[in-house]
């Protein structure tokens, strides 16, 4: 700062000052009277020159608002949204590729597992219909035009499809269900039955059409099986830093009010207090320029491993009921195989049943309706659906803890959780199961936990073992403790990870800060011309 | 008053915003000089009661 009392406006204060305050207001000469004139008259003169001296100082007052509109413009970093558009659209169009070349179903990787899984016990008649069209649509996207012989998979369900793909009406659709409602109480189990039937009949197209799409999507993005991991995991953390250090994202959260810039500027008590709670001295300002460097990068790394923890306690549930698991894969081995045989042959019946309802119904050569065998062959077929139907809970059940034994002994973390990935029957179940993934869909909550198994930061999870006899937290204190911070397992175990994150987070937004174009120093006179020229004003200027 | 504006455009951002400091409290000091009839009066019954 120059010396500001050499600028010609703060000499005139002075000389304004002085002026005003040497003003003769008394007279010690003449009667009463005449002292009293004077007075008026000097209270009269001095009002006048105040007031015109107030309107001079008020110009000068606008010209440095003025001046200050200007130069907020000019600091005001640019938003470079639409920019980081395009790579926002590749990560994401990345993260689909990393699935379609994943261990998931085709059902899965297709959004076909979602649509099926959204038939739920309380979905109303409505849902039903609209879930159903949303399946034969994008059945028809993918080239495979359903008709009435795919929803034969029972009496009752091929009863209310005929309706369904004559576009029949809602009313005709209500009607429709509740006439076979009263026969076959479990038509929405049917129906969901019936549609996972049909993904199993189109296994072969679905993978034709995953193939032919990956190779299709791998060569505009020109990846491959073996780098599209890798391709994936470099743009997003490219993509992800571009948006941590912009300096426009930074300034937006002091000028719109989430921060407040005085807690972040180098003196600020908030800010001693946040650096401090790592240092291994208890003080990060007595430490030296190399220390200090230390330290920031370690802050930096535990920044990224508090998010891999904090994410590995909201799926740790996953965690745990793969693990016990585990202790069944042997025995799972052999009882899913049976089991799959049993399925087979159970399936084989089902089809005789409806074969047996057709015969009855006069269908077929030779055939002749008979009600009273049509009745016994709808009451067996429900009996025999709801058996079906438990036996293929238990498959699926069988089926996830079966993967189980593709582990090796030196699996990591991360491996296990992979393994989830490969079933969307035990996926859906455990985010239904828990009740803080309620607030999401299906279909965000899979997104969310696809993003954590493959995200780039995650270095822990990836190295330490899944079976060995150890406690993550205590791993992870440990390793910032060789690296000369503070962290104690108290501090990042589920209780107090919360706060000690807003600390790291604090660290991170100023080290984000220091890596970008702009400096928290231009922030604060930014935010601090913002609160003069007040902050509507000059949006709306801006925009 | 063109001068004054010049030489406001050459000031740093930190003196920009020390001098719009100094301004405003100026005003205010500029707006207790001004002695209204109400204080006048004040003071003059202030001297009756004297």
């Amino acid at each position: 700062m120059s010396n500001l009392n050499e600028i010609s406006v703060m000499k005139e204060i002075e000389i304004n000052k002085n002026h005003i305050e040497q003003f003769p207001m008394e007279t010690e000469e003449g009667t009463k009277r005449t002292k009293e004139k004077f007075h008026m008259n000097a209270v009269n003169e001095r009002n006048i020159y105040v007031q015109k001296q107030h309107a001079v100082f008020d110009q000068y007052r606008i010209e440095c608002e003025n001046e200050m509109k200007k130069r907020i413009k000019e600091l005001m970093p640019q938003d470079k949204s639409s920019e980081y558009e395009n790579g926002i659209k590749e990560v994401d169009e990345l993260l689909y590729l990393v699935k379609l070349n994943s261990n998931i179903s085709n059902g899965f990787k297709l959004g076909l597992d979602f649509i099926v899984a959204s038939i739920q016990d309380d979905s109303s008649l409505e849902d039903i219909n609209r879930i159903l069209k949303s399946f034969i649509d994008k059945f028809q996207d993918l080239g495979i035009y359903l008709s009435i012989q795919d929803f034969s998979y029972t009496m009752f369900t091929e009863q209310y499809m005929s309706s369904f793909l004559r576009n029949s009406s809602s009313d005709v659709m209500k009607d429709v269900f509740e006439k076979i409602y009263f026969t076959c109480p479990d038509i929405m189990m049917q129906l969901k039955m019936n549609l996972i039937h049909i993904l199993e009949k189109y296994k072969s197209q679905l993978e034709k059409y995953v193939v032919s799409l990956k190779n299709k999507l791998f060569l505009e993005h020109q990846v491959n099986d073996n780098n599209v991991i890798e391709k994936y995991t470099v743009v997003r953390y490219q993509s992800g830093n571009e948006v941590a250090i912009d300096p426009y994202y930074n300034t937006i959260l002091f000028t719109e009010g989430k921060k407040k810039i005085s807690d972040y500027v180098e003196g600020s008590p908030t800010r001693q207090k946040n650096y401090n709670a790592f240092a291994s001295n208890g003080n990060y300002d007595e430490l030296g320029e190399e220390e200090k460097k230390h330290y920031n990068s370690a802050v930096m790394g535990l920044y990224l491993t508090l998010n891999e923890l904090k994410k590995y306690y909201h799926y740790e549930f996953i965690l745990k009921d793969l693990l016990e698991r585990y202790k069944n894969k042997d025995a799972a081995k052999g009882q899913y195989a049976t089991k799959k045989k049993e399925l087979e042959k159970e399936e084989k019946t089902r089809v005789s049943l409806y074969k047996e309802y057709q015969k009855a119904s006069g269908i077929g050569l030779f055939a002749k309706k008979n009600e009273t065998k049509m009745k016994n062959a709808m009451l067996k077929m429900n009996e025999h659906i709801r058996k079906l139907n438990t036996l293929y809970e238990e498959y699926r059940d069988l089926d996830i803890t079966n993967k189980l034994n593709s582990l090796t002994e030196s699996a990591s973390i991360y491996d296990l959780f992979s393994i989830a990935l490969t079933s969307f029957p035990f996926l859906e179940k455990c985010f239904q199961k828990e009740e803080i993934f309620q607030e999401f869909t299906l279909e965000e909550n899979v997104e969310e936990y696809f993003k954590f198994i493959y995200n780039p930061n995650n270095s822990v999870l990836r190295k330490v073992n899944v079976f060995a006899d150890y406690d993550l937290v205590s791993v992870v204190a440990e390793k910032y403790k060789l690296l000369n911070l503070v962290v104690t397992s108290e501090m990042i175990d589920p209780d107090n990870i919360d706060a000690t994150m807003e600390s790291v987070k604090f660290i991170n937004l100023i080290q984000n800060i220091e890596r970008s174009p702009i400096s928290l120093h231009t922030i604060d006179i930014i935010c601090q011309m913002l609160e003069i020229v007040g902050k509507e004003e000059q949006t709306s200027e801006m925009i | 008053m063109d001068n004054k504006i010049e030489e406001i455009q050459k000031l740093s951002n930190e003196d920009l915003l020390a001098l719009h400091s100094a301004i405003t409290e100026h005003l205010k000091y500029l707006d207790e000089k001004i002695i209204s009839d109400e204080e006048e009066k004040a003071t003059d019954g202030g001297d009756a009661s004297e």
